[in-house]
């Protein structure tokens, strides 16, 4: 729908609403401005892409993360003392404390997880892996989103990010090779595209010939039930030393901090960059029709509107174009983002209804500060202007 | 003329000793100087005076958007001294109506919401507002023009929609401040016509300020403002431009001499036009006529 029609339609509806309500000087002189309009809206709606994709994407990776650690399906994780278990700060256990942890009362089953970073080529391409080995007895901490092929590995077989399976053209039934080791391709796994790393999946037996020997990341712990939580993570601290031990929650919290903590500032500073493009442009609209029609202001005012009548009009005409923006924004940005995904698989954005709330309150938002100084403008407009000639 | 302060409902403006300074000491100019002057319901006053003799700011004063330097001005018998800037918007919305010298609509209106909007301000709406509006301006001769935008209407049809505007609330008191300057003389002699039927028929009250010498005869009463005083009589000092009919000193040194009579001009521009062809100025009956009336 292009915002000329917009104009004609909202122009008839005018018509109609005049005879029922009143003349509303705002509408008339937006319909009157249609182009100046139309670029504004233009504005609004570059400006609501921008904060759609910058809190999308901060949505996006954390609940990514949120997945990472709760879709392992553990109760509690261990790590080496002080370590969150994070790229940063990874964790380090001995595989010899399984025995220990599993005789530990409340703790009904334990799992070691191989977390860590790899360097590989691929195509001779570096690409950097996230290598997931997990314990295919359990299935704790195996893949949590598998959208092809299987959903479990067994030795000699990955499943990878679909993203990475994209980039370098690899598909189910075809090969990887890590390191000299030749793996079969049996899944792909979905939204586990970490933009600096991709995930892929294998056993905890593959998995450790890439680690030190007699090492793992975690252990995954589930916990009897009779037992909470906090019960078991004081029995299993205070029966071994050196040993953190964490809910998933507190974990997924930890890792979110850690990874994401650094580029929440960012998504902060673009989402607000964006708003402020927003007022900016409904600010510079408004200025401009306020003094394009600053000698209108004073003929009302002569002939008798009130200082708030006038502000009415101006707030009118801001919400008008701020809603309209934020509204066609919103109808439009999020197809948009889909397309642009199909092109740039990496480009993870999640957009959910609170956001859409959250645009839609910052359109009005935007429309009352945009027109502070407007309305400040008319203020100060005199009256007896009227009686100079033009 | 002495006045008494006194209320009277008979009287749509009152102004006792009213003065504007404009400006502060050295800068300080007196537009209005000691006016008083009562204007009765029903009557049509016309001010005249030179440039600068304080017109428009006496307009100003009446019409409640200049606040007197001293002095009183009341409204149909309320005194605007003190009153807040939301009652003195009110007086201006329901108790006067403005015709300016240009027609002064909002552009994006169409003829008949730019009479709706100023009913809509004082809280009439919706069908009722409209069809108030229709009538008013079916009454200016309009019927067929309500929905053009101003700058689909010719300047006389613009003024017309101007009165409109000004009557739609009904008020007591309409001030015009040079309502014909911007119109050529025949649509001019429209507009004032126009005028003077409103006042005749609706009994209005009607303050017009005007260089126009034409809009005299509908006037009940010509006040002559110089220097920012009403003199009673019109003063020997003064005399009428032929070419632009603005009043101008006697005492002004741009002069011509033409078939033994001394014209005198309000500026070298003029005097060059009534030099280029003097028979043309000079033979205006009107102009004799005037001159010879106002004396
Ligand atoms: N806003 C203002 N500030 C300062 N001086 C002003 C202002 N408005 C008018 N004046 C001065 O006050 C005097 C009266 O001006 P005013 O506009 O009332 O005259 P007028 O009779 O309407 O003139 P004209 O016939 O040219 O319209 C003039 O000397 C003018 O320069
Ligand atoms: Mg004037």
């Amino acid at each position: 729908m292009s915002v000329l029609s917009f104009g004609a339609i909202s122009y008839n509806v005018e018509v109609v609403m005049d005879v029922i309500f009143m003349v509303s000087v705002a509408r008339r002189n937006l319909a009157h401005e249609k182009s100046k309009v139309a670029v504004s809206i233009g504005g609004i709606v570059l400006s609501v892409f921008l904060i759609l994709t910058m809190v999308g994407l901060n949505e996006a990776f954390s609940t990514m993360m949120d997945d990472m650690i709760t879709g392992a399906d553990a109760d509690l994780w261990i790590t080496s003392e002080g370590a969150s278990g994070s790229f940063h700060s990874p964790s380090l256990l001995p595989i010899s404390i399984q025995d220990n942890l599993t005789q530990i009362e409340g703790v009904s089953e334990v799992s070691p997880l191989i977390r860590t970073p790899l360097s590989v080529k691929i195509n001779d391409e570096k690409v950097l892996l996230y290598l997931n080995g997990y314990d295919i007895e359990t299935g704790l901490g195996g893949p949590w989103s598998v959208i092809e092929g299987k959903s479990e590995v067994e030795n000699g077989e990955i499943i990878i990010d679909r993203t990475l399976a994209q980039k370098q053209g690899l598909e189910v039934g075809g090969n990887l090779t890590i390191a000299e080791k030749d793996f079969r391709i049996v899944g792909l796994s979905d939204r586990t595209n970490l933009m600096i790393a991709y995930m892929v999946f294998m056993t905890f037996d593959d998995a450790k010939t890439f680690l030190l020997e007699g090492v793992t990341n975690y252990f995954l712990v589930k916990v009897d039930s009779g037992y909470t939580l906090a019960e078991v993570i004081n029995n299993i601290e205070s029966s071994l030393t050196d040993v953190s031990a964490n809910t998933s929650t507190d974990t997924a919290q930890a890792y979110k901090d850690e990874i994401l903590g650094g580029f929440i500032p960012i998504f902060y500073l673009l989402s607000t960059i964006g708003l402020l493009v927003g007022i900016q442009v409904i600010g510079v609209l408004l200025y401009s029709l306020t003094m394009d029609k600053a000698k209108e202001y004073g003929i009302l005012k002569a002939v008798g509107a009130t200082n708030p009548q006038i502000y009415r009009i101006v707030l009118e005409q801001a919400l008008i174009v701020s809603i309209l923006g934020f509204v066609i924004g919103s109808i439009v940005v999020p197809p948009l983002i889909s397309i642009m995904q199909i092109y740039v698989p990496e480009f993870l954005v999640t957009i959910t209804p609170n956001m859409m709330l959250g645009v839609s309150l910052l359109g009005i938002l935007t429309g009352i500060v945009a027109s502070v100084i407007p309305v400040k403008k008319i203020a100060g407009i005199d009256p007896a202007l009227v009686f100079k000639e033009a | 003329m002495d006045f008494e302060q006194h209320d009277d409902i008979d009287r749509a403006v009152e102004l006792y000793h009213a003065t504007k300074v404009y400006g502060s000491k050295h800068t300080s100019v007196v537009a209005v100087n000691d006016v008083s002057l009562h204007v009765e319901l029903g009557e049509i006053i016309v001010i005249m005076g030179p440039s600068g003799s304080g017109k428009t700011t006496l307009i100003q004063l009446i019409g409640a958007l200049l606040t007197p330097t001293s002095g009183d001005v009341i409204i149909n018998g309320r005194n605007l001294n003190g009153l807040s800037k939301k009652e003195l918007s009110r007086i201006r919305r329901e108790e006067i109506g403005f015709v300016f010298q240009s027609p002064n609509l909002l552009s994006a209106l169409t003829a008949i919401q730019n009479v709706e909007v100023v009913l809509n301000l004082a809280g009439v709406k919706g069908a009722n507002a409209r069809y108030r509006a229709e009538q008013l301006l079916k009454q200016m001769g309009l019927g067929e023009r309500v929905n053009h935008r101003p700058s689909q209407l010719s300047g006389g049809e613009q003024q017309r929609v101007a009165i409109a505007r000004a009557l739609a609330n009904n008020p007591q008191i309409i001030l015009a401040d040079e309502p014909t300057a911007n119109l050529d003389s025949k649509t001019g002699h429209e507009v004032i016509r126009l005028l003077r039927n409103i006042a005749k028929e609706q009994g209005k009250t009607i303050i017009i300020a005007t260089h126009d010498l034409r809009i005299r005869d509908l006037a009940d009463r010509v006040l002559w403002l110089e220097d920012g005083k009403i003199s009673v009589r019109w003063s020997d000092g003064f005399i009428i431009d032929p070419v632009c009919l603005m009043l101008v000193n006697r005492s002004s040194e741009i002069v011509t001499t033409y078939e033994g009579k001394t014209f005198h001009f309000c500026t070298r521009k003029c005097k060059e036009r009534f030099e280029e062809n003097p028979a043309a100025y000079a033979n205006r009956g009107f102009w004799e006529d005037l001159n010879e009336n106002m004396h």
